[in-house]
């Protein structure tokens, strides 16, 4: 890989600690993935920032960078946290963990990120135009982005992230490279898709049959997109979210997604998604007991129209004695959720809403036996990391199984 | 048996191989505080990688993998090297962190069939040596 003399400088550690790990850590990368050069990115996303899955690795390795002397040199944002960061004693958070997760999100302050901490970045100002090139980390925004906004990002971990906020670069190799987004898979979608949870549905058997990186073209989401009559975005976010739950970093749709012009006339292989497909996913998330502990919304990020739906369908209910409602969202949308009582009326059905983390990363585990979500994403990981079994089905019917009609 | 690889990052480490054949998850699949396979389909599951030479095909899943490669370090219990198919930049990234060689793309054989349990495996650089254990 071609380095300049400037670089070279920062590898040495001439600029300081920091800026040298940051490069190792792009240099790492440029050479294992063949890349020519390094390349500027607009902006950074940087995951990695509960203490429950980034653990004491993500704690040494940041505070090494603090004490290295690490500044963003680009617009850089973060990824959920481990705890909602001011409401966590009501979430049944640990002192000692709360304690070093403040830790971990002041160390990010101090470096200059926007510490904002939310999965869905494109609410927040993290988004950009078709052919811009990113530095994003989380899965599911990484392939949300280069699938539904056209900009350029590989699947970066959250090191690499950090490190070209630090530097401002990336290594071009992946998916900053026209070559490598096209499509080689063909998915005929011959079933319809009647709710988002259903497009997480088509995404987690995607991502789990093809499991090499593969980049699909579907066939037939224009039309299904055309019958739901909007933009589809909250679709496309369970979609990208369960696809991000293997290793596909992104999709095209043939009439809907921005590079209409990547999409081939033949294909290596040819798939189709039908009603027997869905199911075989669906089985896997069908626990034996009836009663549901606590319903999950939020994963990936609420945004404002569906924490409306879900106010709208807790009117006049009320959740069950024996279970819960958590309900995951950026604490942007706070100040919202309180001027239109939208939150007024969860809390008054006995729902929770909470800020900056998520059902994946909070520590959640073992606390409930039965948990129901309409986010693929989060019924895969939670089967092992909430220690779990999950009820995977629509927003509604969540809200049916742990709610009742108040009379 | 010798073969030759890509080695990103660079360095030199001897242990003893854990061949897990499909490709791992490393968030969730690992436990950082004892190094521990935790998904249950997973060949050597409740296992440790602790001390190993870890090859596996590559790695899937969470990028947070990243710090869990650098959690077990921190703990004493991660893999002192690793021998994938084709690697990945949670993989790479991780192990630039834990310093930790990772050795990919070997020409002259594919490591998940050539490389047995309890096989002797020493990595200097791109260079990798398998031995059995009576050698």
């Amino acid at each position: 890989m071609e380095l300049t003399d400037t670089d070279l400088r920062v590898l040495d550690g001439e600029e300081g600690e920091a800026r040298r790990l940051a490069m190792e850590i792009l240099v790492a990368l440029g050479k294992w993935s063949d890349a020519e050069r390094l390349i500027p990115v607009k902006t950074s996303q940087v995951a990695g920032v509960s203490f429950r899955t980034g653990d004491i690795g993500l704690v040494t390795f940041l505070r090494d960078m603090v004490a290295g002397g690490a500044k963003v040199t680009i617009p850089t944002y973060l990824n959920p946290s481990g705890m909602d960061n001011e409401d966590w004693e009501a979430m049944g958070i640990d002192p000692d963990f709360a304690q070093v997760q403040k830790e971990i999100i002041n160390m990010y302050g101090r470096m200059g990120i926007n510490v904002t901490c939310t999965c869905a970045g494109y609410d927040v100002g993290n988004t950009g135009n078709k052919g811009d090139h990113m530095a994003w980390s989380e899965s599911s925004m990484v392939a949300f982005g280069n699938s539904y906004l056209g900009v350029r990002t590989n699947r970066e971990g959250g090191p690499s992230a950090l490190a070209s906020a630090i530097i401002g670069m990336t290594p071009e190799y992946g998916l900053h490279l026209a070559e490598r987004r096209i499509p080689t898979v063909k998915v005929e979608v011959d079933v319809d898709l009647k709710s988002p949870s259903d497009w997480g549905v088509l995404g987690r058997w995607y991502s789990t049959k093809y499991v090499k990186g593969e980049i699909p073209a579907f066939f037939g989401l224009d039309d299904i997109a055309r019958k739901v009559g909007s933009d589809v975005k909250i679709e496309v976010k369970q979609l990208c979210a369960a696809l991000g739950t293997g290793k596909t970093p992104m999709f095209h749709a043939d009439g809907l997604t921005p590079e209409q012009e990547l999409i081939p006339q033949d294909f290596a292989m040819e798939d189709i998604f039908d009603a027997e497909a869905m199911e075989s996913v669906l089985a896997k998330f069908r626990p034996a007991e009836d009663h549901v502990d606590i319903a999950v919304f939020g994963c990936p990020h609420a945004g404002l129209p569906e924490l409306q739906q879900l106010a709208d369908l807790l009117n006049g209910r009320k959740v069950n004695q024996r279970s819960m409602i958590w309900i995951f969202t950026g604490r942007q949308n706070r100040e919202v959720l309180e001027r239109t009582g939208i939150r007024a009326t969860i809390e008054k059905a006995g729902g929770n809403v909470y800020y900056d983390t998520c059902p994946v990363v909070a520590p959640i585990q073992g606390r409930f036996p039965v948990i129901a979500t309409n986010s693929a994403k989060a019924a895969k990981y939670l089967v092992t990391m909430a220690q779990a079994e999950v009820l995977l089905q629509p927003m509604e019917d969540c809200v049916d199984s742990v709610t009742e009609v108040v009379s | 048996m010798q073969g030759k690889g890509k080695c990103n990052p660079e360095g030199k480490a001897e242990g003893v191989a854990m061949v897990i054949p499909e490709p791992i998850v490393i968030l969730g699949g690992i436990d950082p505080r004892d190094g521990k396979l935790l998904d249950k389909e997973q060949t050597h599951s409740g296992e440790s990688v602790a001390g190993k030479v870890l090859i596996f095909p590559e790695a899937h899943g969470s990028t947070v993998g990243s710090y869990v490669l650098y959690s077990l370090k921190v703990n004493g219990c991660g893999p002192v090297g690793i021998i994938n198919r084709e690697s990945d930049a949670i993989t790479v990234v991780g192990a630039v962190l834990a310093k930790v060689p990772v050795v990919d793309r070997i020409e002259e054989f594919d490591p998940i069939d050539a490389i047995k349990d309890g096989d002797i495996v020493t990595i200097e650089d791109g260079k990798v040596t398998i031995r059995k254990p009576s050698e």
